[in-house]
């Protein structure tokens, strides 16, 4: 089953190199903190589902929420003069590096010791 | 309903993960464009295109030189055991030593010189200031013919009557190909006449580069100096066959 998205996102990056669009350069910054903001909602949404908590409509919401909030953000703290950008990398690096612990520390509970419920213990949820 | 969602979770995700392999593409071309874009990527292009017309100038060079040596050839046989046309060769070969077009040997003198770098470095200000411009060998040149000078080159540059010496950028062009310091400038000449006239001159730009302290040497020696590798073109100008101005 995981090689499904792994699949999805193949098809997906095959689909971006051979398309006709091209993002304008002024919008590829806002564009790189959507990026951004869109893999940590699908770590965070892996990360639930490995955690058996996993919720279609906060999945779907968040995606889409966070990469235009950030993208946004972004954008407007350009027009203020505040670099809202920076705050955006730090904040959506550090929880998808957070998800990726967690991810990880699924994996080594389920290969290795073969007890998920301890691993999920220390967890909170995420999206 | 959350049981539900539970035994779907991989499907939501692969249709995300499309979206997010997409939009991962798109601005990975995006970052590419912009990166192609860049003054740096536009420079390296410049001198690229340089270095190949440069390339291709030297290959044409070449094809020049093969071009009159195979014209030599033919005059050679044509004037053959033909006296009356081995004058009229003789006064060619004459013109093109003075056009420029063979490599020439003769007693004269050697004028090598440098930026003043050491000047630079001690004193400092604008860069300017200690470098060998186009006008400093232009008034060379013009000094050198002006002492008797028959012949010269600087940098093997042939100095002939097409020769521009201009100042591009941070080099200097001669015969449209790019020189850099030191200057050589070798001139076949009465050596005595030419070293003591170029150095004694108080109004001389050797006298005032001298006096600035740039590394400037100045000697007597024999000379060879290489043909003109270039072509010569003739778009615009009609001979007169018979001179309407003294008339």
């Amino acid at each position: 089953m995981i090689w499904l998205p792994i699949l999805g996102l193949i098809v997906g990056i095959l689909i971006g190199l051979n398309s006709p669009v091209v993002i304008p350069p002024f919008y590829a910054k806002y564009m790189s903190i959507a990026v951004l903001a869109a893999l940590d909602s699908v770590f965070g949404g892996l990360r639930a589902g490995m955690e058996e908590h996993f919720d279609n409509n906060i999945f779907i919401s968040g995606f889409f929420g966070n990469m235009l909030l950030a993208a946004m953000l972004a954008y407007i703290g350009d027009r203020l003069g505040v670099d809202l950008y920076y705050a955006a990398v730090f904040a959506f690096g550090i929880r998808l590096f957070t998800n990726l612990a967690a991810i990880r520390r699924y994996l080594i509970s389920y290969f290795i010791r073969d007890d998920v419920s301890s691993a999920e213990e220390n967890q909170k949820n995420e999206e | 309903m959350s049981k539900l969602h539970h035994r779907h979770w991989p499907i939501s995700l692969t249709l995300i993960c499309i979206i997010l392999g997409l939009i991962i593409a798109l601005q990975l071309r995006a970052q590419e464009n912009l990166n192609n874009t860049s003054l740096y990527k536009k420079n390296d292009d410049i001198v690229k295109m340089i270095k190949n017309l440069e390339g291709e100038n030297q290959s044409l060079q070449a094809g020049i030189q093969v071009v009159r040596d195979q014209i030599n050839e033919y005059e050679e046989e044509a004037t053959k055991g033909e006296s009356h046309l081995k004058i009229l060769k003789n006064q060619l070969d004459d013109l093109k030593d003075v056009a420029g077009l063979t490599e020439l040997e003769g007693s004269g003198v050697i004028i090598v010189m440098d930026d003043n770098k050491k000047s630079f470095n001690q004193l400092g200000g604008d860069p300017n200031w200690y470098i060998i411009h186009n006008s400093d060998l232009l008034r060379i040149i013009n000094e050198l013919w002006a002492y008797g000078a028959e012949s010269m080159a600087v940098n093997d540059q042939r100095i002939v009557m097409m020769s521009e010496v201009r100042c591009v950028g941070n080099t200097i062009m001669i015969n449209a190909e790019r020189i850099a310091p030191p200057f050589e400038i070798r001139a076949i000449g009465d050596p005595e006449r030419l070293r003591q006239g170029i150095e004694g001159n108080r109004q001389g730009i050797l006298y005032e580069l001298k006096s600035l302290d740039f590394p400037i040497e100045v000697k007597e020696s024999q000379v060879v100096i290489p043909a003109y590798k270039k072509s010569f073109t003739f778009n615009n100008v009609e001979i007169v066959e018979e001179p309407k101005q003294n008339s």
